[in-house]
């Protein structure tokens, strides 16, 4: 009988850099159920930033909608141009013990694949991998203070949710307003952050930091994630019957944890910030759109720190009425490397339309009420990253790093070498790299020593 | 292969068993690796292109040869002024006949791309890959890659309830 010829195999590196790295989210996970091996390299925070640098210039779309008669609802992506982008999902929301209507409202844009989702009976807030479908709940932060029912100031606070590169963790920064003064007005403000994953689960709270933004974050619309910083609309001073004065964009550079503020485009009065416009994140830039008596400006913030500059993406002045009716909206996301614009309905999204600044073309690319259940409510479409990015630490490190015997048997030889001569021994194989390299074992060793 | 004209610069390449290719230099920058080491400086007259055979070596170049970006008489990208969507719908026909390709040299073309690192190759030829790992169990996955399954049952059930999103 001749031998069966061996079926040619790919190399790991190979596999894990251009195969598994493509594939989509969900298949990743499936694909750590694999061997030992291959969830060690598929958990690694090199896997998932090699993942965030191939899905992050693809932003993809998803829906949140009343889920109360969601019940003949299908989980069916749709690609709208063929390309890699965009696709819809809808996040679903587990069974709710209260029984109450679910509505699950944006508090933050994306940030390297999670979102932060406020559901809305409860004000519990929830991280949210929009890919896998993954969610958990955020530990309630400090008190607002005063809890007389339906107050307005009860739950004055806002969440911004942004990655720290050196860390290489995803943190909540909760700002929040307490007391009240004289005016009815909230006295002080607070501020706290949350590292995702740090930690067992157990220990995982909320820590004071001593920064404050110079003014009043505005809570009602998400805060954006770009560049490294939570970016909120702001005013500085309260008035009179909560009137917004002085209004500032904040900036919060997520691995320093202060505060700054970025100075409004020129030519961009108070009262526009105020009242016709939205901030959001276009391109991984911070985007300012202001629509101010059909003249309409998507402006792009350059960097960050001192020597920032809003570079004008587009102006679009009188518009026609298909162009007005759109521009009611917030841009989504650019397309055809930055040539036309994503935009759709701020509240009750209806549908999506591909704008073209060069040639004034408006397109509809999506019927968002076509694909949803006519008892349903559509409350609100943004834009996520495909990604690996897990809640909660790694998938049983124990399970995967060392309970073979052989395995724990080398992982103590390897306890008693020294630091140098285990860099080098990371170059023997994938699976010692990936146990030298493994966060559970660092500690292990590190409590060896 | 493209006819070569006057004044354009010529790069060679050289594959480890000795054939000798010769390209034009924008092609042969539609590698980036390649790009890379012209920009540097780091190419002589010929560069060599170690670990790629001659037979794929010239698909790739040969890829690289119906993907240049064609530039017109004023110097423009070609695709740019003419008839952008006809020019990207002939490209998709010849890829796909391209790509029909058993799967040893499919995984050289992969491997090709991923060292030379060309974009377009790679998206084109890792595709089938993908789509195979997407769409298989876990056990096809396996024989698929040569990977033994090294969890006890226990630990694979813990495993997949950890990752149970994925299978929903």
């Amino acid at each position: 009988m001749a031998p069966t010829p061996r079926c040619p195999v790919l190399p790991d590196e190979i596999m894990e850099d251009e195969i598994f790295a493509r594939l989509p989210a969900k298949s990743v996970l499936a694909c750590r159920c694999l061997s030992r091996a291959w969830a060690a390299a598929l958990s690694s925070e090199d896997f998932t930033d090699l993942y965030h640098a191939i899905h992050g210039a693809r932003p993809k779309i998803f829906r949140l909608q009343d889920s109360s008669n969601g019940d003949e609802e299908e989980d069916v992506p749709i690609a709208v141009t063929g390309d890699c982008f965009p696709h819809l999902i809808t996040v679903f929301w587990d069974e709710d013990p209260s029984n109450r209507p679910m509505h699950p409202s944006l508090a933050t844009t994306h940030c390297r694949g999670l979102v932060i989702l406020e559901h809305v009976p409860t004000g519990i807030h929830f991280l949210c991998n929009p890919s896998t479908g993954q969610k958990r709940a955020i530990p309630e932060g400090r008190t607002t203070g005063c809890r007389r029912p339906r107050d307005v100031m009860e739950r004055y606070a806002s969440l911004g949710l942004g990655y720290d590169a050196r860390a290489r963790r995803h943190k909540v920064v909760r700002v929040y307003y307490r007391g009240r003064d004289g005016e009815g007005r909230p006295a002080s403000v607070g501020c706290e952050v949350y590292v995702v994953n740090d930690g067992d689960g157990s220990t995982e709270s909320w820590r004071p930091i001593p920064a404050r933004p110079a003014g009043w974050v505005k809570q009602v619309k998400p805060s954006v994630f770009a560049q490294g910083h939570v970016y909120w609309l702001a005013h500085r001073t309260l008035g009179d019957r909560y009137e917004e004065i002085g209004m500032i964009i904040v900036s919060f550079p997520v691995c320093e944890e202060t505060f700054a503020t970025v100075p409004a485009p020129p030519g961009i009065q108070d009262e526009v910030l105020r009242k016709w416009r939205c901030l959001t994140e276009l391109a991984g830039r911070l985007c300012l759109f202001s629509s101010y008596e059909h003249q309409y400006h998507v402006w792009l913030l350059r960097g960050h720190g001192p020597g920032t500059v809003w570079d004008l993406h587009c102006r679009i002045i009188e518009a026609g009425t298909a162009v007005n009716r759109v521009m009611r909206g917030i841009p989504l996301a650019l397309m055809d490397n930055g040539r036309s614009i994503l935009l759709t309905q701020t509240d009750f999204p209806k549908d999506i339309w591909a704008y073209t600044p060069s040639s004034g073309d408006i397109e509809k690319l999506i019927d968002l009420k076509s694909l949803v259940h006519r008892n349903n409510w559509l409350l609100e479409v943004a834009v996520y990253e495909e990604s690996t990015a897990r809640l909660g630490r790694l998938p049983h490190g124990d399970i995967v790093l060392a309970s073979s015997l052989s395995t724990q048997a080398m992982s103590l030889v390897l306890q008693l070498l020294s630091e140098r001569t285990l860099r080098r021994l990371m170059c023997v194989c994938r699976s010692w790299q990936n146990m030298i390299a493994s966060e559970l074992w660092c500690s292990e060793y590190t409590h060896a020593r | 292969m493209a006819t070569r004209e006057a004044g354009k610069k010529m790069i060679m390449l050289k594959s480890p068993d000795g054939m000798e290719f010769e390209v034009e230099e924008a092609v042969a920058m539609e590698s980036q690796t390649i790009r890379k080491m012209i920009e540097d400086d780091c190419a002589d007259t010929a560069i060599l292109i170690p670990n790629i055979n001659s037979k794929i070596l010239s698909r790739v170049i040969e890829y690289c040869n119906k993907h240049v970006p064609t530039t017109g008489a004023t110097g423009a990208a070609a695709s740019d002024t003419v008839a952008p969507a006809a020019l990207a719908e002939d490209l998709k026909i010849w890829d796909a006949e391209f790509i029909k390709v058993n799967r040893a040299t499919r995984f050289n073309l992969i491997q090709a791309a991923s060292y030379l690192n060309i974009k377009g190759l790679l998206d084109l030829t890792s595709q089938t890959t993908i789509d195979t790992i997407s769409d298989n169990s876990l056990e096809e996955i396996r024989s698929f890659l040569s990977t033994k399954n090294d969890y006890l049952p226990e630990e694979e059930q813990t495993i997949r309830r950890e990752n149970q999103w994925a299978f929903q």
